[in-house]
């Protein structure tokens, strides 16, 4: 991560200077992983959150003076070319800012005005009406597949917002292929072969540091997704595994006590390519819903069409630790990959979970089984 | 992480001694221009802020993510 961040702050020369700020802006889904990143390495400058992309820079690590009056000078690459940067004379006229994009504006009336409660619904609403009304601002799709996958994370949540959010991004991708911050936010949940590199592998060795100096670590709010830690290694499917539940005879959940998402990222897969499928498994509070931790973890099972590979067909997910009962979220996500000369169409990854589930914290727990199934739209090669 | 953190430490180094500015632009930040009209929530508190809060005073602004 960004080296000249400790070089600036070790260079003795900027430190004794009081006419320069230093502030950080980041363009992260999950911010809280960034302050965990921020304690770990002890950085306390002031960092603000743009996950929209509202300033619509293409690429990260980048570094920009800029003067008093507001304006944007340089870009500034080593400790050499801040200090420079400050020594330098700029003419002093006084700028008004420049006037936001349109959706920068949507963004900051919405963060602005209205409880915060229904804040994600409002977000998704607007952005919609954007990209409804101009199809081809990409910002605007970029920014509407933000709102969907927040409000995922929120007591909001709709049955497919993850799903939305995937079709949003890779509509803003298709409308300009070169921005890396929009391929990042695919790459971030897609398959091991999609990314440059694991993109939040460092966040173990930060919260065991952390710990190690007597600290408490910034708690993750949103929790990890494999994907995510995913080191970008060959496709390697599992193969000698039986399925724990071959008739369907295990009790189906059909009120359900526990809702499941499936979500494949990309959502477009080209034959010869590989996606992932995300579950979110989440007991249902309106129905009574709660994990009964005392019987054993939930299994999931999945399958893929005739000749596709699913990398990992058996998962299990833990119980909490130490309570009877729980509300968490339990989530994964597995690997699968499209044949090579499989016709463009949709398909379905799908197969089942099981899982021990009770009606109220002090009702009946039973053991259930829910399908699951992940549609994938299969596209020629690229 | 620690190969990432080399490349950008590399690239430090080959900035330096560069004695010209070097122009900006990616998205809405380009050299000559106002920064935007644009407020976000604070990372630590999540209180809206805007880079006016430093106007009088020189930024040097970090683009990033930690991923």
């Amino acid at each position: 991560m960004p080296g000249w961040h400790r070089s600036l702050r070790e260079d003795r020369a900027l430190q004794q200077r009081d006419d320069w700020v230093e502030v950080g802006i980041i363009q992260e889904q999950h911010p809280h992983r960034c302050r965990l990143f921020m304690q770990w390495q002890r950085l306390d400058f002031p960092v603000l959150v743009d996950a929209w992309n509202l300033l619509g820079v293409q690429v990260v690590p980048l570094t920009i003076g800029i003067d008093e009056h507001g304006i944007v000078r340089e870009t500034l690459r080593s400790p050499a070319a801040v200090a420079a940067f400050l020594d330098r004379t700029y003419p002093g006229v006084p700028a008004d800012p420049a006037a936001a994009p349109l959706v920068g504006t949507i963004v900051r009336q919405e963060l602005e005005t209205g409880p915060a409660a229904t804040r994600p619904d409002r977000l998704v609403a607007q952005l919609s009406s954007v990209v409804r009304h101009y199809p081809r601002n990409a910002g605007g799709h970029f920014a509407l597949g933000v709102a969907l996958r927040q409000r995922c994370e929120s007591e909001r949540r709709q049955p497919g917002d993850f799903q939305a959010a995937v079709a949003a991004w890779q509509a803003a991708l298709d409308l300009n292929p070169n921005q890396y911050i929009w391929r990042r936010r695919i790459q971030q949940y897609g398959p091991k072969l999609s990314k440059p590199y694991a993109f939040y592998d460092w966040v173990p060795q930060a919260i065991r540091e952390v710990r190690a100096r007597g600290e408490v670590p910034v708690e993750p709010v949103v929790p990890l997704t494999e994907s995510e830690r995913a080191e970008r290694t060959a496709f390697a499917p599992l193969s000698v595994l039986v399925a724990p539940d071959p008739d369907g005879r295990v009790t189906p959940d059909e009120r359900p006590l526990v809702r499941i998402e499936a979500t494949v990222v990309p959502a477009t897969v080209p034959a010869g390519g590989h996606g992932r499928l995300h579950l979110a498994l989440r007991p249902d509070g309106k129905a009574g819903g709660h994990w009964n931790n005392e019987a054993g973890p939930t299994r999931i099972w999945l399958e893929a069409p005739p000749s596709w590979e699913v990398e990992r067909p058996l998962s299990d997910l833990p119980v909490a630790a130490g309570r009877a009962v729980s509300d968490e979220l339990r989530q994964t996500d597995v690997e699968f990959r499209v044949p090579e000369g499989t016709a463009a169409g949709g398909y379905e990854v799908k197969g089942y979970a099981l899982y021990y589930a009770c009606r109220g914290a002090d009702g009946a727990c039973v053991y259930l089984r829910q399908e699951i199934r992940g549609r994938v739209r299969v596209t020629g090669k690229d | 992480m620690l190969r990432r953190a080399l490349v950008l430490a590399a690239a430090g180094l080959l900035g330096c001694g560069l004695a010209a500015a070097q122009p900006a632009r990616s998205g809405h930040l380009v050299t000559g221009r106002a920064f935007p009209h644009l407020s976000f929530p604070d990372l630590q508190t999540g209180e809206l802020r805007s880079l006016s809060a430093w106007r009088g005073k020189r930024v040097v602004l970090h683009v990033f993510a930690s991923w």
